[in-house]
């Protein structure tokens, strides 16, 4: 009946093993000149790298009890709009000329950003006083 | 809700992380629980009675304005 808690390990290298191939992609297509064949390829090269991150992320959610996976969601429910929202602002900005150089592609990196300060908001909802007696 | 999971595991001079371990949880939700900061599923809830081999209203209680 003990449930082992899972480490972080996996989606953590899958995470960034995923950002990686996907700042590597970006890079190829805006500097290099391939044919349109091989500019999707690379376009779709970091796809499969982010499926595995999803299923690496999912395994080790699974291996929370009910209270870990409660303050996982309302991290994801704290981040996930706040991304959106950084999203809408700067496309807002982008539309009124302010800001040239980001785009809401930019923003993707910030959910993940967000989501270790969310956790902590969460977490704070279910304040825990003695460790033991 | 509130809970008498404190008392309980005191009384078989138990520490949380052994609750937690029997129950296949972590020692934080032990924690957040008998505080009553977290109130838990109807499955831990009956886990919880289970183990204590009491029925789950003797453990848990409705607070008074809930």
């Amino acid at each position: 009946m003990t449930r082992k808690h899972g480490g972080a390990t996996g989606p953590v290298i899958a995470g960034i093993v995923a950002g990686l191939t996907s700042l590597l992609s970006s890079w190829i297509l805006r500097h290099s000149i391939l044919p349109t064949e091989a500019r999707v390829l690379v376009a779709l090269v970091p796809g499969p790298f982010f499926v595995w991150f999803i299923f690496a992320e999912l395994r080790w959610i699974r291996t929370f009890d009910e209270f870990q996976r409660r303050v996982v969601l309302d991290s994801l429910a704290i981040a996930f709009p706040s991304a959106i929202t950084l999203g809408v602002v700067i496309d807002a900005l982008q539309k009124g000329g302010f800001v040239t150089t980001w785009g809401v592609g930019d923003v993707w990196p910030f959910m993940a950003i967000l989501w270790l300060p969310s956790l902590w908001i969460a977490s704070r909802r279910y304040p825990r006083t003695r460790v033991d007696e | 809700m509130k809970n008498r999971l404190r008392v309980l595991r005191a009384e078989r001079d138990w520490t949380q992380a052994d609750l937690a371990t029997r129950l296949g949880v972590a020692r934080q939700t032990i924690n957040v629980i008998e505080n009553g900061h977290y109130d838990p599923s109807l499955s831990l809830a009956f886990d919880i009675a289970k183990l204590f081999g009491m029925p789950v209203e003797a453990i848990f209680e409705r607070d008074a304005g809930g």
